[in-house]
């Protein structure tokens, strides 16, 4: 484990009870204890509206923590130094009242990180009420997505936090940033000078991108109903990865730099244009199928549905950036619910070589890819062709991994959880793995004018069934380039 | 050339067929090869030798040499007597042009078969054979000739050679055997290169820093004693191994995959090598001779205690040199070449070192820059050296390998074939992709020639290295004098 620096804070913890902070949050700030990654005047203020004894609270949390942990990491001594560090606070966000007594909590002496795991639509609430009860001053704020649900409503958002915090002290969280392999990234693009070479449209045919998730909607009627998949991933997920694949080298890793360097990719997204919609995206929603052997229900037949919606659980498109750099080479995005695994991957797909010399029959196998596995099993994966074993006439070709796998490469190191990376980031005041305003604007204004178009095509979601690939439609998306998804079916 | 074909009927004639190399190579590669129904079904085989045997003799010979050579699955009773059915024998004596009449009647009617003639002999033999089978007939349009090494001593003598073949065969009919070239990873050199559109720009001085090409032996001379104390090093395995190796990284893409397209490009390179001559020599190479040591846990005798080496010999057992190819691709690009005996591992291997990337994000620097290491033997892969980020928390970089393990890749259905095997099938088929050509025989000894008088004018001696150990002291220097090191 490389030294890192350890600095001390008070992390108050708006929607301490919500699914997010239960499941995510406080295992990992556990997982930081174990390894003595937080400072031993660290302390975590639990803040919920429920009333009642503060133990009670605390009974639920541990019980929550020894499910969300695995037993072999569980270690009662941990847990009770951890316990020392909690207090519980019941307090309604938006009643100013209730910040007197988080006052009194807080102590003056350590810097305070507030972390909002609660609808963006309480953040300004939150922050004026912290700035009234002088509680902003070298504050920093933790932003869930999501941040409004196009650009205006998620400049509203901006706008309302920025009243009282600078962004220097604005860390938005999309979880995609602190997974290893998306940081990864950052290495394997600019501390290698074989790939760095060749990171342009004279190299490199096509990208690939996809996010699969094979579980369905899994009860979040409330917020994925009005979102829908390109708001609920493309927006951030997706968008995060194609920025850390088509960016420019930045001068250095601080947080600006590298997010200047991303708003450049933002900012040279084109536009879908409205005649286009049809050919370069398609929208999914899936039905009734199989999943793991099992029959599954499909979208409009979950529990709790809304028997007419038209929100999209799929979406592939087809992006291109204008700039010098990628001209040419179009990005396929591809996302969606109840696919037939869990696969987050990244495949770039270099051109052939200008001038083939072995037997015909083969030519159209020729191809060099880069694999980013980014879950499950991360890992690396250079695809190459080599000569085939064998006495055949002429020379033979095949394609070869030459792959690196962490969990083999590392199978001795615990590789942390997304939450504990950026936690840690925060606690350190390092912003570069958190997203800036600008970006999470010009994303969705990206974003917005794809869904104002699909409003006025009022085109339904085409129907996929549960544990395929998404619509037929998303084959010929990248098919009418010549091309298609690498490893399907 | 036209394209190759199999033919249907086919001779091939083993001169020096009870020697090492007839007995421990081109017999079991035979023997595989019909085994596997890939020989011609018309095909037979005669080898030619001093000896005084009868055919029941010699088939005993061969058949206790390939026993044990091939593996116990792979020998079959059934079929080795359809083998020793197409095997036959014929004492003779190569340097007397009665034999050959004798041999011509023996083979009776040769009329649209295929002849091969495989010269497993010495040197010294490869021109009063030739000149023997023209004028005993046996050198017709449908003849071939498979020259082993060593093809020479130096220029002039390869030249002699090469003419004097010259006069009998034409080139297209000339089979000159360099073994690695048949050997897979050597091949897979070919698909790496230009079958993957991702290695070739970076293929270049711009992103090249340098190259190492090593093949190491823990052997030592065993019973070849008397030829290598007169070849050593140089001659016995850099100015054919090594330097075809250098050829297959440093050439240009052929224009087509057949033999003359490949072997022009490979000319290319031999003739863009920039001379070592008179001082630089002090320089540029280093020459070893192996002392007394010990290789897996045994200790081993000095060179100088080897059978048939004279106890004052000079002959280095070692080489480590500086190549330059001087042309628009390589120009400042170091080819670091090493070979030697008695060194601590047996490993043939070549790296490609790249430069590091212009500017560094990480503080402290980058690491190493990328590597590409395709490892010949043993163990067959490929490997890519990467920087990638220390997992866990903080952004460190160290070094991570893809590799590609071709033995693990591949279907374990499939056999391993040796080089001879494939060689001697190319050859039946009129293949001369992985021989060497005249042209390219000549300007490797005229690059080599250079270094050899440059070692005797300024009294060169090789250093003693230790047995087991890599080399000696000054090779390491030789590239620690530019910044670099070996690798491993």
């Amino acid at each position: 484990m490389p030294d890192v620096r350890v600095l001390p804070c008070t992390l108050a913890l708006f929607g301490a009870l919500g699914d997010l902070a239960l499941r995510k949050l406080f295992p990992a700030l556990y997982q930081l204890d174990r390894e003595n990654l937080l400072h031993r005047d660290t302390r975590v203020l639990a803040l919920a509206r429920d009333e009642g004894a503060p133990a009670e609270h605390l009974a639920t949390l541990e019980q929550r923590l020894r499910l969300a942990v695995p037993a072999k990491e569980w270690d009662d001594v941990v847990w009770q130094r951890f316990r020392e560090r909690l207090d519980y606070l019941s307090m309604d966000f938006l009643d100013p009242q209730a910040y007197v007594g988080l006052r009194e909590a807080v102590d003056d002496e350590l810097p305070l990180v507030a972390y909002f795991a609660t609808p963006a639509s309480v953040f300004g609430g939150i922050c004026e009420n912290l700035a009234a009860a002088g509680l902003a001053e070298r504050t920093r704020v933790v932003l869930e997505k999501p941040i409004g649900h196009d650009l205006e409503s998620s400049r509203e958002v901006n706008e309302a936090v920025a009243r009282f915090f600078p962004e220097s002290r604005i860390y938005r969280i999309d979880h995609y940033l602190g997974k290893e392999t998306v940081q990864n990234l950052i290495a394997l693009r600019f501390a290698n000078s074989l790939f760095e070479t060749q990171w342009n449209q004279n190299h490199i045919s096509h990208v690939e991108i996809t996010v699969a998730e094979k579980v369905g909607i899994e009860g979040r009627w409330g917020y994925f109903d009005q979102a829908g998949q390109l708001r609920d991933m493309v927006q951030n997920h997706l968008l995060q990865l194609l920025c850390l694949i088509a960016m420019d080298p930045p001068s250095d890793l601080s947080a600006d730099s590298i997010r200047d360097e991303k708003v450049k990719v933002l900012r040279a997204l084109e536009p879908i244009p409205a005649e286009q919609l049809a050919s370069r995206v398609v929208r999914g929603q899936y039905t009734a199928g199989f999943s793991d052997g099992k029959a599954v229900p499909g979208y409009l037949e979950e529990e709790h549905a809304n028997r007419d919606s038209d929100a999209e659980t799929f979406v592939a498109l087809r992006v291109d950036i204008r700039n010098w750099r990628w001209s040419g080479v179009p990005f396929y995005l591809r996302t969606g619910k109840r696919m037939p695994q869990k696969l987050s991957q990244i495949v770039i797909h270099f051109k052939e070589p200008p001038h083939y010399i072995f037997a015909p029959e083969q030519r159209s196998l020729i191809s060099n890819r880069l694999i980013i596995r980014l879950q499950p099993d991360e890992g690396i994966s250079l695809q190459v062709m080599t000569k085939d074993q064998g006495l055949g006439k002429g020379m033979q070709l095949r394609t070869g991994p030459l792959q690196l796998s962490f969990s083999e490469t590392y199978h001795a190191a615990r590789i942390p959880d997304a939450y504990e990376r950026l936690l840690l980031e925060v606690t350190q005041g390092n912003q570069y793995l958190f997203v800036r305003k600008d970006e999470v604007e010009f994303a969705w204004k990206w974003c917005d004018q794809l869904i104002a178009g699909w409003e006025r095509l009022s085109e339904a979601p085409k129907p996929y069934p549960a544990g395929s690939w998404g619509p037929v439609a998303s084959v010929a998306l990248v098919a009418r380039d010549g091309r298609s998804w690498y490893g399907d079916f | 050339m036209s394209t190759p074909a199999t033919p249907t009927s086919c001779d091939i004639l083993v001169f020096g067929g009870t020697g090492d190399l007839a007995l421990h190579k081109l017999l079991p590669a035979l023997y595989r090869l019909h085994r596997e129904d890939r020989l011609p079904a018309d095909t037979r085989i005669f080898a030619l030798a001093r000896s005084a045997l009868d055919n029941a003799a010699f088939l005993a010979l061969a058949e206790r040499n390939v026993r044990a050579v091939v593996a116990r699955s792979e020998f079959a009773a059934e079929q080795w007597k359809g083998f020793a059915a197409r095997l036959d024998y014929l004492a003779m004596d190569a340097s007397q042009s009665a034999d050959f009449g004798r041999l011509a009647r023996h083979l009776k009617s040769s009329e649209g078969r295929v002849l091969v003639h495989y010269l497993a002999t010495s040197p010294s033999l490869f021109a009063p054979i030739a000149q023997n089978l023209s004028i005993a007939g046996l050198a017709g349009p449908q003849a071939r000739i498979v020259l082993e090494k060593p093809l020479g001593h130096s220029l002039d003598s390869a030249r002699a050679i090469n003419q004097s073949i010259g006069r009998v065969f034409d080139e297209s009919r000339v089979f000159r055997i360099d073994h690695y070239l048949g050997k897979e990873t050597v091949q897979n050199l070919m698909a790496l290169r230009f079958a993957n559109a991702l290695f070739e720009p970076v293929w270049r001085a711009a992103h090249i820093d340098h190259v190492q090409i090593s093949v190491n032996e823990t052997l030592g001379v065993e019973n070849r004693g008397g030829y290598y104390d007169h070849a050593g090093a140089m001659r016995d395995m850099v100015q054919n191994h090594l330097l075809q190796l250098l050829c297959l990284v440093a050439m240009e893409a052929p224009v087509r995959f057949d033999a003359e397209a490949v072997r022009n490009e490979k000319l290319k390179v031999l003739q863009a090598l920039k001379p070592i001559s008179g001082l630089d020599v002090q320089d540029k190479t280093v020459r070893g001779q192996y002392a007394a040591g010990r290789i897996g846990g045994q200790e081993v005798p000095a060179y100088y205690f080897e059978k048939n080496v004279d106890n004052d010999s000079d002959t280095e057992t070692f080489v480590a040199l500086q190549a330059e190819v001087e042309n628009w691709r390589w120009a400042g690009v170091p080819f670091y070449l090493r070979t030697g005996k008695r060194m601590a591992r047996k490993c043939s291997e070549i790296v490609i070192q790249f430069k590091p990337v212009p500017h560094s994000l990480i503080d402290g620097g980058g690491g190493p820059a990328n590597r590409l290491w395709i490892r010949l033997q043993p163990e067959e892969r490929i490997s890519v050296q990467l920087m990638a980020k220390t997992p866990g928390k903080g952004m460190q970089l160290e070094p991570v390998e893809l590799d590609l393990n071709l033995a693990e890749a591949l279907s374990r259905n499939k056999r391993r074939w040796d080089a001879y095997e494939r060689l001697l099938l190319d050859v039946i088929e009129g293949d001369s992709t992985l021989f060497m050509r005249r042209d390219e025989v000549e300007a490797a000894w005229g690059w080599v020639d250079p270094i050899l008088a440059g070692w005797r004018e300024h009294y060169q001696s090789p250093r003693p290295y230790p047995a087991g150990s890599n080399g000696p002291e000054q090779a390491q220097l030789l590239l620690e004098l530019q910044g670099r090191r070996w690798l491993e």
